[in-house]
């Protein structure tokens, strides 16, 4: 039995708000970090280490979002909700540095917990002809948290008497919503009926922690989380350096980078939009290819040119494909695993695979193009090399990733081998 | 399930043997690269930050590592606002050898205070942006800051239509593809693994329910 489509929009617009927040939350650090370095009087060598705990919580995730497979997806989110919430206003308050690291270890736990469980509950709830509009929309609202702090920064609310505390308690919001929305909030079909087979014995209560690796789904993990790293070494490598780039390397001034982010950004989400339609028209594999093709290109010619105004048309395109394919990576890491599975292995490619490329990619573009000591000595030059060595990737997705277009979740893990024919009916 | 765990510990143990590798390689690519205009960036960037309320003694001790604060004064704007740093944004440009040491000419904009530009003098508002050179000397392996002078003819910024300090040579373009091609190599090996292990753990299933039978 489908959900009505009144219930599909209201979860649509719980899980939006989450993304939104997702986005949020994850652009404050790296726009308020010279703030908050004033304010707790540290040295950059200790701002520094304290980043590695604050980012650890992104992997740690990867615990929390694997038990949406055993306890479900609704308490989980509604946890994380909780969860997010309580540690983000908990940094508004910190008193110092590692106070503040610590509290945003906690954040980034449930936010990633969050987030992850938001689009395995669009992938198993929407049907196979709504769902990538779905993923673009939500997507969509997360690149807008991202803008939404440019134009507080542009306010100057960082000037204010909370300085940049008044920013994180805007992340408290998410509650507000959780309270009026939390009981009109359904478990997913499918976590049901995969929890009724558990409760009939037909399947095993736990779900090892290396299930996913289990021949049967290996490729697809393999396959998957592959590919979801060699688009995030580049990309977290070009997305974390293009504005010291700009103006170290191009001579933009911080007015002008802060108006081509902001817009670019705003530009950028209609690619989120754009994407989850022509997934839906053309199919996953070919508008993954075409983002891919065109993440690459457009970010070679922003790294490689100086002139400014082929720069801003270049940064909107770079983001447009680059970022803007992310709901056809969401389908990818959610769509080709079983309901029993699925909350881990996208934890797997989401907390391992794609965070490799969350951690090393900035470093290896700040260690190589370093302009003092990097064997490469040029930001441009480096994130460029980083993107050329993406190209082959797009072979993998053309050649080996299944296409998906059109399909119910169980008749694509028939198709995959994961499950005996006709063995999950719903 | 024993031997799926006995597997990934070896996966990750190959994983980190293949960070440790990467970063020896990184460190001896790296290794013997002092390039005066990185030196004279990182030192306006210190000087940039003694202007921050919160972290002026750590950013005074980045700077005067490599040249005194003293050379600064003329960059300094009358009336900074110390939440923030001093300089909005700055560029340097390709060094130039000189007898003695080198000369690097870079470009700056001094901070100002939102809707509080600097005064205004015989009815023109002064700008904001500084330009320059910066004179070092060697110091060991390194440089030092030793003077501000004014750009010589020719001398410029990136910005400007100067040269960058640095580019990647052609074969480094060639060794990226050729780095891509062999990790598109491997993934694709992992993936034919993948499905090769598969194929043999459903004959071995099916072979035992028909032995069951």
């Amino acid at each position: 039995m489908d959900r009505s489509p009144r219930y599909l929009r209201l979860l649509l617009v719980l899980l939006i708000s989450a993304a939104f927040f997702e986005g949020y939350d994850s652009s404050i650090l790296a726009l308020l970090l010279p703030n908050i370095q004033n304010t707790f009087h540290v040295s950059e060598a200790v701002l520094g280490i304290t980043r590695i705990p604050i980012e650890l919580g992104l992997f740690v995730a990867f615990f929390v979002t694997r038990l949406s497979d055993r306890l479900g997806r609704r308490p989980l989110l509604l946890w994380s909700v909780v969860g997010y919430t309580v540690f983000t206003a908990l940094t508004a308050l910190s008193w110092d540095i590692w106070s503040f690291a610590f509290f945003q270890f906690g954040s980034r736990i449930f936010l990633g917990a969050e987030y992850a469980v938001g689009i395995t509950m669009i992938v198993e709830e929407y049907p196979a002809t709504g769902r990538g509009r779905a993923l673009g929309a939500l997507l969509t609202f997360n690149a807008l948290g991202t803008i939404m702090v440019g134009v507080l920064l542009g306010a100057g609310v960082q000037d204010g008497p909370l300085e940049w505390r008044t920013f994180y308690l805007v992340g408290l919001l998410p509650l507000v919503a959780l309270a009026f929305f939390r009981r009109r909030l359904l478990e997913t079909r499918r976590f049901e009926a995969e929890a009724a087979r558990r409760r009939a014995g037909e399947v095993t209560e736990e779900v090892p922690f290396l299930e996913p690796w289990k021949p049967e789904y290996r490729r697809n993990l393999v396959l998957v989380g592959m590919v979801h790293m060699l688009r995030s070494i580049p990309l977290f490598g070009s997305t974390a350096w293009w504005a010291f780039y700009a103006e170290r390397e191009r001579g933009f001034t911080a007015a002008q980078v802060a108006i081509y982010i902001i817009v670019a950004y705003g530009f950028g989400t209609i690619g989120y939009y754009v994407c989850g339609r022509l997934m839906e028209r053309i199919g996953r594999r070919p508008t993954a290819v075409i983002y891919f093709s065109g993440g690459i290109a457009f970010s070679m010619i922003l790294f490689q040119v100086s002139d400014k105004g082929i720069s801003f048309a270049a940064l909107m395109l770079a983001v447009f494909f680059g970022l803007g394919v992310g709901p056809v990576m969401s389908a990818f890491a959610t769509e080709l695993f079983p309901t029993r599975i699925r909350g881990q292995a996208a934890a797997w490619v989401r907390n391992w695979f794609e965070i490799a490329g969350y951690v090393f990619g900035p470093a290896l573009v700040g260690i190589l193009g370093d302009h003092a000591t990097g064997a490469i000595g040029n930001i441009g030059d480096t994130v460029t090399f980083l993107m050329i060595m993406q190209i082959p990737g797009i072979y993998l997705v053309w050649r080996y990733m299944p296409e998906t277009k059109g399909k119910e979740l169980e008749e694509i893990a028939e198709d995959e081998g994961m499950v005996p024919a006709g063995a999950v009916l719903l | 399930m024993t031997e799926l765990r006995r597997a990934f510990w070896k996966g990750i143990v190959a994983c980190l043997g293949v960070v440790v590798a990467l970063g020896f390689v990184i460190h001896a690519l790296n290794e013997g690269n002092h390039r005066p205009e990185g030196i004279a960036e990182r030192w306006l960037t210190a000087v940039s930050d003694t202007g921050r309320k919160g972290v002026r003694a750590d950013a005074t001790t980045r700077a005067t590592k490599i040249g005194p604060l003293s050379i600064a004064l003329p960059l300094r704007p009358t009336d900074p606002d110390n939440r923030h740093g001093l300089f909005s944004d700055l560029e340097v440009g390709r060094a130039a050898h000189v007898a003695g040491g080198v000369r690097v000419p870079f470009r700056l904009h001094q901070y100002v205070r939102h809707g509080k530009g600097p005064p205004v003098e015989a009815g023109r508002r002064p700008s904001p942006e500084r330009t320059g050179s910066i004179v070092l000397r060697r110091a060991g392996d390194s440089w030092e800051v030793v003077a501000l002078d004014r750009r010589l003819p020719g001398e410029r910024v990136p910005s400007e239509g100067g040269a960058s300090a640095s580019r990647a040579p052609t074969s480094l373009w060639l060794t990226g593809l050729g780095i891509g091609v062999g990790l598109a190599a491997i993934a694709v090996l992992l993936v034919h693994w993948a499905e090769a292990s598969a194929a043999e753990s459903r004959h071995s299933r099916e072979l035992s329910v028909s032995v069951g039978r």
